[in-house]
């Protein structure tokens, strides 16, 4: 395992802001500076912590909790399901189109742009789930990294659900200290490409990450006017309404569009791929489909939408079953994970 | 209350390898992409013995070796050769001479061949530890007893976790020097389009 300078720069500047800020007090004690700092469950790949949280837990006695402990384990489970079954046998697919991207049409694109936004989702989220379940176990709570963005419905409330301790750190060190959305509207919209272009740029030295920056801040300022959605979509209702469910569609559209950029190895093959996408050919049947995997995608999207006011998909998810049948359901999930896993990979984000 | 935790974890756990488990594997026994049993300490032997036990009633015409006389001999020019359809490529990875000899006599016993060919390098005459563990193979192709029998008699955990994806991955990657998708007569050819070379190799 190695450190995610990313993470750990990030963390360490937030502590050294606050501090300046006055919002937290220094910290005099070492260990728990330097544990805070390398706190290994999430050193790899985050979530980004903040002081103002992590810190103080320190410094408390911890005592054990078994429901903590027991909620841990399950999140962990959770989170290998996500990248071993899901973003695992996603990258395959997603790999295969993307790397032979000039042999095939534009509908055979959108299915390996599909599966690309799948993998990095499952990925990255599953592993914040496993770091944060490995925290929970050890008595420390981390914050919730994503929030089930898939059912955004527009892209003002995606960037909320995405990468939350990134967003969040951005907005409180670089939007707000620009202006926020104070001033007029094009210091609100210049401050909006400021943060996406430095956030694209963190993600490697690429034209790509700066365009996929750019892309996502055009969407952000051409959707200012969404409204806020502070809430769940269909909140206490078992299927959205088709206005939701119009707008969820759509938003992912976007991000799936989005997310080209982010896989393509050079702006060059990005603009191969979109010529593709944007033909006559985007009208063919896939040359790719592999249907394998559409059931555990079908399983998988149903317990992360039953499970979307929750913290992790299935935190809730039957607590109030018979033991047995609660068991029988990890179980299902765990032969899941050994059968059905895909094919080893790296997590994606152990590289920023 | 951490010792009811530890209790609790090693008992679903416990539940999961001794019955949950193996029960799933035996109810889809037939359908599940196992590993091969693990009938020699290689798993190429392995696959192979498995290919042969499955697929090959009769053999004809024997082809014997290495990978050389698995990746590099094309099954249906040998067959159309010999006009027979009873051609059989009983090559592993880097087995010797000496244990071919050994594996021939056995395959000599079942099969009674009209013809063997023997496609070798250097390489096959040197002296290699194999534990082949050769006393099973005979009743396995002759399929005395049943598949599952044979994975229960040499079942071995850590043989089952390192080989359930590599199993995998040796029948479906074509552009891998360990591709074990064998034709219909046991010859594993490498793709090679999109192969890359090794060059150490």
């Amino acid at each position: 395992m190695w450190v995610n300078c990313g993470v750990y720069t990030f963390q360490t500047l937030s502590y050294t802001v606050d501090l300046y800020m006055r919002k937290i007090v220094a910290s005099k004690d070492f260990i728990s500076f330097a544990s805070f700092v390398s706190f290994f469950p999430q050193l790899v790949a985050g979530p980004i912590e903040r002081a103002s949280n992590l810190l103080p837990q320190f410094h408390v006695k911890r005592t054990f909790n078994y429901h903590a402990s027991v909620d841990g384990l399950r999140q962990i489970l959770w989170g290998l399901f996500k990248k071993i079954v899901i973003a695992n046998n996603c990258a395959e697919w997603a790999n295969i189109i993307f790397n032979n991207s000039e042999l095939y049409n534009g509908s055979t694109l959108i299915v390996g742009a599909f599966f690309f936004t799948i993998q990095i989702y499952c990925d990255f989220s599953g592993y914040s789930d496993i770091a944060i379940g490995a925290a929970r176990l050890l008595g420390f709570n981390l914050m919730q990294n994503f929030a089930f963005p898939f059912f955004s419905r527009n892209i003002v409330e995606f960037w909320r659900r995405w990468h939350i301790s990134l967003s969040t750190w951005f907005r409180d060190y670089v939007y707000f200290p620009l202006g926020g959305s104070y001033g007029t509207k094009t210091r609100k919209i210049t401050n909006v490409f400021i943060v996406f272009l430095i956030s694209g740029l963190w993600h490697g030295a690429n034209w790509t990450f700066i365009a996929w920056g750019a892309l996502n801040a055009l969407f952000l300022v051409l959707t200012f006017k969404s409204s806020f959605n502070s809430k769940t979509v269909a909140e206490g209702r078992l299927f959205p309404g088709i206005r939701d469910l119009i707008n969820i569609s759509f938003t992912f559209s976007l991000t799936v569009l989005a997310f080209i950029l982010f896989r393509s190895e050079s702006i060059h093959h990005t603009y191969s791929i979109f010529s593709e996408i944007f033909s006559a050919s985007v009208f063919s049947l896939p040359e790719v489909l592999p249907k394998n995997i559409f059931p555990l995608l079908a399983l998988f999207a149903g317990i992360e939408w039953i499970g979307r006011t929750h913290q992790y998909g299935i935190e809730k998810l039957g607590l109030n079953w018979n033991p047995m049948v609660r068991n029988g359901f990890y179980y299902l999930i765990i032969i899941l994970i050994i059968w059905f896993g895909g094919k080893e990979e790296e997590f994606i984000y152990f590289q920023f | 209350m951490i010792k009811e935790f530890i209790k609790r974890v090693i008992k679903f756990f416990g539940y999961f390898c001794l019955i949950v488990f193996p029960s799933w594997v035996l109810i889809n026994y037939n359908k599940i992409d196992l590993p091969a049993p693990n009938l020699s300490n290689s798993y190429s032997v392995n696959e192979k013995l498995l290919f042969i036990r499955k697929n090959i009633d009769s053999a004809e015409v024997l082809a014997v070796g290495s990978s050389m006389t698995l990746n590099n001999l094309h099954s249906q020019t040998i067959a159309d050769y010999y006009q027979t359809s009873h051609f059989l490529n009983t090559a592993v990875w880097g087995l010797v001479i000496s244990s071919n000899y050994e594996y021939i006599k056995i395959l000599d016993d079942i099969y009674h061949p009209k013809d063997i060919i023997i496609y070798l390098n250097l390489s096959d005459f040197v002296e290699r530890d194999h534990n082949l563990r050769m006393e099973q193979w005979k009743a396995y192709l002759t399929k005395k007893g049943s598949g599952l029998q044979y994975h229960l008699t040499t079942f071995n955990f850590p043989y089952y976790i390192k080989n359930s994806k590599y199993a995998k991955h040796v029948r479906t990657d074509k552009n891998s020097y360990e591709y074990l998708g064998y034709d219909q007569f046991g010859g594993a050819n490498i793709d090679s389009a999109g192969f890359i070379r090794n060059e150490n190799r």
